[in-house]
């Protein structure tokens, strides 16, 4: 057999271009995943732009609108960790099981943090909405506040539920298979 | 000004020294990734772009090659590991030697018909091996020492040791087979 690769290994060629090719870009999904982060990171710098010109305006800003900014500001920084994390983990060295094993926990913490930091987020919404009410700052939620409390935090949990289920399986559909696949490698390894 | 200028200029001339080193090492060494390339995508257009991706990769990281391996090791590690773990897309089922007869299109330019066919039956075998198994056979194959190997797959000596034990009565079988 050993024969026989090396024949092989004598007769087998490429001709590949390398000086040309080590200047493309890379083709893997999760480089295309770390090119749609970047491009999401960019926006935010065009929020607060916009935000700094109203706050210049008008220094009297509604709870609602600091509400929204700083939703958008820790979804900004959560944008940036993956980023960093999807940077981290195409990372090509280091020896098979080392690679393969920093790729899972990678993996498994962005699956697992991704979807409960937003939900974290959204019951954080909820919550200073209902302060907010309760305090009165922004006669817009005066509806929303004679509503009976039952009902307003049954519409919360069903929406954090909602919420919940449409992460999973959108976290699912993007790495699911990747991470299954790494798995049944790291068990091959063993 | 002209001190940035010079350092400009130093930078440039590293970039350039670091380029030229890495495509002579990776010509010296490119029937590496000729082979990863054949063992790990299924037809000519799959390995094209596994054989860029892996260049990519190299790339990326050779300037954190430190060089207390050997560039060989160091470059079946990226190229392994690019290969294996690296997010591809959807891989086709492995190339076996199946009913209707299909054999793995690895270019044979220099290959008479018969050599190439006996080249695709070996490829053929060893595809039937998972991920891993196909690792350590072409190290193996390659004679490649267990200690390098060890430091390629970050498995321990004795455990390879086992795993080649059982590689090998696999491909017996496969080949009883056939």
């Amino acid at each position: 057999m050993k024969e026989m690769w090396n024949r092989a290994d004598q007769i087998t060629t490429a001709g590949y271009n390398v000086t040309e090719l080590i200047y493309r870009d890379s083709k893997s999904p999760l480089a295309a995943i770390e090119k749609n982060l970047k491009t999401a990171l960019f926006i935010f710098p065009f929020v607060v732009v916009l935000f700094a010109g109203q706050f210049l305006s008008n220094s009297h800003q509604s709870p609602t609108r600091m509400l929204l900014f700083a939703i958008l500001f820790i979804e900004f920084l959560f944008s940036l960790l993956n980023y960093g994390l999807v940077k981290k983990m195409q990372q090509p060295g280091g020896n098979i099981r080392e690679n393969l094993l920093t790729r899972v926990s990678l993996l498994q913490k962005l699956c697992g943090m991704y979807v409960y930091v937003q939900l974290g987020l959204y019951a954080l919404m909820a919550v200073l909405l209902e302060i907010s009410m309760y305090f009165q700052w922004d006669s817009n939620f005066n509806g929303w506040a004679k509503i009976n409390p039952g009902i307003r935090i049954g519409v919360y949990i069903v929406f954090l539920v909602v919420q919940l289920l449409i992460k999973k399986a959108s976290q699912k559909k993007l790495y699911g298979r990747y991470l299954d696949q790494l798995n049944n490698l790291a068990l091959q390894l063993e | 000004m002209s001190g940035s200028n010079t350092h400009i200029k130093k930078s440039k001339l590293k970039q350039e020294q670091l380029h030229d080193t890495f495509i002579s090492l990776i010509k010296e060494n490119e029937r590496i990734i000729y082979k990863i390339c054949n063992l790990y995508a299924d037809t000519q257009a799959n390995r094209g772009d596994l054989y860029q991706e892996i260049i990519v990769q190299a790339w990326k990281g050779y300037p954190k090659f430190r060089g207390d391996a050997k560039f060989s090791t160091w470059l079946y590690q990226v190229a392994l590991n690019t290969a294996i773990s690296g997010f591809a897309k959807e891989k086709k089922s492995p190339l076996v030697h199946s009913i209707d007869g299909y054999l793995p299109d690895v270019i044979y330019d220099n290959a008479g018909n018969e050599e190439a066919e006996t080249v695709a039956t070996l490829y053929a075998a060893i595809n039937q091996l998972n991920d891993i198994e196909k690792a350590l056979v072409m190290l193996y194959l390659d004679g490649r020492s267990y200690e390098e190997m060890e430091k390629i797959m970050g498995t321990s000596n004795g455990a390879l040791r086992v795993k080649m034990t059982r590689i090998k009565d696999k491909l017996k079988t496969i080949a009883k087979n056939n």
